[in-house]
């Protein structure tokens, strides 16, 4: 999934891009309160999830989050921060964050906080994705079809997991660029159509429609 | 004893109402007697010009006055026998008025002689000598070893002398009985009195009080001020003062709240990127991975390890901390060691440093170690801030009363707004690429403040950067 991570510290940043990294996930990092408020508020820009700090220069952690949800943007957040005690947590619950996890904190626990803010804001009971017979497990990273497991590359993981949880929707060229690459890395203009190519060849060419000039979409099961 | 103003404003109060109504006594007897003194010599005059009127056609010749001498010697008894109250006294008053006439009786005399010195007529007990040596007027008399005021009238019609006795005794008795009643009410009214001002006084600390348990069920945090409405004016210094520590008091723990949050999120940071990197290690694919990783692992030691010597050196700061004694030492010196401890760093940034002292070497007085400490900071943040291929320039100078110490960087410098800001701990500069506690200037702040030094940030003469200066008190010359 797509993250954006908000941390002035240019070690903790680093070490957190850099796992989140490993965890398959795409990682844009800002480093101050006003520049993550630019990014979020602009129409160009989707995330799945974000990981904001409370101590940020410029514009602290809670306004930049009482901002975001105040133009009623609903991407859920998750708040990094050294100040642990009941009253910080229930201020930064109540300006809207999702969920809260104090330093020092464990990767593994910030991913699978970050798995399960995602599937609640796509309304989705089960860990497990589950599309006809196609399964994708965001947390083992494991795809099966027809009870088969599928090696998948990280990108084409992510790809289809985007893909089948928005079942029914058009998803931009645009945005699953953003999925796959974030800002930093150069993008080959050609290799979101290659990694869509292998995903066919794998799944079958009818599972992903072509929406010409827009985008791509998996058709919603009824 | 605990001193208590309510004991104290009771005895004291009594000890004065006791003291001022003695002297009224003592004052109205003094005016009293005098008063009683004329009244009584004006009675005696009087009575003795009622008895001169009886006689003003007087005639020893035509006129017998044995029979009036005979009813005057008769015994009273006998005269009032129609007062049986008097006679057998039966009600407590009647005994009273009984003896009052006893007493009276002995205290009036009278004589009265003709022209040839004969009496020939007088009061009972009265000695057969004139009561006085016959001039006309007031005189005193001592008879039957009592004080007596005798007047004596001479009537030139008739020849007769006049001489009427009061003893004053009677008198004396007289004023002492109103003594006595003043006491005896002062001392059946002092209880009262105390009772009064011990209520009173009691009533108004009752304010005191109120003051004490407002404070007394405070939470250890509760510091706002105590309202000064309800505070009487003598003790509203008292609670102004107390105010003002709560606020002192609020300020410390606001203080310390900050830097518990701040010293929170500058351990735990460099913890959370440490547990990162660590997990980073632990999953990574390749050897380079892990190597990459364990280099931030150790960075973050580092950094984790500066934050928490700056913090101890922090605590160890302060007047109540400083272990060794304040001597006399060479600032330049200290500055020399200090620049030949950092150089290696400069040369590593391609920075000149350069020290340049007065030629005196002036003597301070300070604490080798916090003064090593200063320099160390003050030089290593020279460097820390400055662009490669600068100077970093150290300066000592001799002025009249001050040693100054200069550390000249061609950095960024300090925005005038954020120049009180910057000796906040953990404060630091937003978008400061350089890596740093952010205590270090805290610490500068505390070693200048611990030997009675100011600081001055200035702009160099070559307008970019920061000139760092340091102003010790020089010490009086021996």
């Amino acid at each position: 999934m797509r993250v954006l991570l908000v941390e002035d510290d240019e070690f903790l940043g680093d070490g957190i891009r850099t796992g989140l990294k490993h965890y398959g996930h795409t990682v844009d990092w800002v480093k101050d309160g006003r520049a993550a408020a630019d990014v979020i508020t602009s129409n160009h820009e989707t995330f799945d999830v974000i990981v904001l700090d409370i101590g940020l220069p410029k514009i602290s952690g809670l306004t930049v989050l009482s901002m975001i949800r105040n133009k009623n943007i609903a991407t859920p957040v998750v708040m990094l921060t050294a100040r642990d005690t009941v009253e910080d947590r229930v201020t930064g619950l109540d300006e809207g964050a999702d969920d809260y996890i104090a330093k020092p904190f464990d990767l593994d626990e910030l991913c699978a906080r970050m798995r399960a803010l995602q599937r609640r804001s796509n309304a989705r009971a089960k860990p497990v994705i589950t599309y006809d017979d196609i399964t994708v497990d965001p947390a083992s990273h494991v795809v099966t079809y027809k009870e088969e497991e599928i090696m998948v590359s990280r990108r084409e993981f992510a790809l289809l997991q985007k893909l089948l949880e928005n079942a029914g929707r058009v998803i931009s060229r645009e945005q699953l660029n953003q999925t796959l690459y974030g800002w930093s890395e150069n993008i080959d203009s050609n290799a979101l159509e290659v990694h869509i190519h292998n995903l066919r060849k794998r799944f079958g060419s009818k599972l992903i429609r072509t929406i010409r000039g827009v985008g791509y979409m998996v058709e919603k099961i009824e | 004893m605990k001193s208590s103003i309510r004991t104290f404003l009771l005895i004291n109060l009594l000890l004065s109402v006791t003291l001022i109504i003695s002297l009224a006594i003592i004052g109205n007897l003094f005016l009293a007697h005098k008063d009683i003194q004329i009244q009584l010599d004006a009675q005696l005059i009087n009575t003795t010009l009622h008895i001169k009127s009886f006689f003003s056609d007087f005639n020893e010749d035509k006129r017998d006055l044995s029979s009036i001498q005979r009813s005057l010697l008769t015994p009273i008894d006998t005269t009032l026998r129609n007062y049986p109250g008097i006679v057998n006294p039966k009600t407590h008053q009647q005994h009273d008025v009984a003896k009052a006439i006893q007493q009276s009786q002995n205290n009036l005399e009278f004589q009265i002689w003709n022209h040839d010195g004969r009496l020939i007529l007088h009061s009972p007990n009265t000695p057969k000598i004139p009561l006085s040596n016959g001039k006309d007027g007031l005189s005193n008399l001592w008879l039957r070893g009592d004080s007596w005021r005798v007047n004596t009238l001479y009537d030139p019609s008739n020849e007769l002398t006049f001489m009427v006795a009061e003893r004053t005794d009677y008198r004396q008795t007289l004023e002492n009985k109103l003594t006595k009643d003043s006491i005896f009410i002062m001392l059946i009214t002092y209880p009262f009195l105390g009772l009064l001002i011990w209520i009173i006084v009691g009533r108004g600390l009752d304010t005191l009080k109120k003051v004490a348990n407002e404070v007394r069920h405070r939470a250890p945090s509760y510091l706002k001020p105590v309202d000064l409405t309800s505070v009487p004016s003598e003790i509203e210094p008292l609670v102004k003062e107390l105010n003002n520590l709560f606020n002192r008091l609020q300020e410390a723990f606001d203080r310390e709240k900050r830097f518990t949050a701040d010293a929170a999120h500058e351990l735990r940071t460099p913890l959370a990127a440490l547990n990162t990197f660590t997990q980073i290690a632990l999953r990574a694919q390749t050897p380079e991975e892990r190597k990459d990783a364990l280099l931030k692992v150790l960075a973050g030691v580092n950094r984790g390890t500066h934050v928490v010597q700056q913090l101890l050196t922090l605590n160890r700061m302060t007047p109540e901390a400083m272990r060794d004694k304040a001597i006399k030492m060479d600032l330049s010196k200290e500055a020399a060691d200090i620049a030949a401890e950092l150089a290696p760093e400069a040369i590593a940034k391609k920075i000149e440093l350069e020290l340049l002292c007065c030629e005196t070497s002036p003597i301070m007085i300070g604490h080798p170690t916090a003064i090593g400490i200063l320099l160390r900071n003050l030089i290593d943040n020279a460097i820390r801030y400055s662009p490669e291929k600068s100077t970093v320039t150290i300066k000592i100078e001799d002025r009249p009363h001050k040693i100054v110490l200069r550390v000249i960087d061609n950095g960024p410098g300090i925005p005038d707004e954020l120049k009180e800001r910057v000796f906040e701990r953990f404060f630091r500069i937003i978008g400061t690429k350089a890596t740093g506690s952010g205590l270090g200037l805290g610490i500068v702040l505390q070693i200048v403040t611990l030997h009675h030094a100011e600081i001055k940030l200035e702009k160099p003469e070559s307008g970019q950067g920061l000139d760092f200066q340091v102003w010790f008190p020089k010490p009086p010359t021996l």
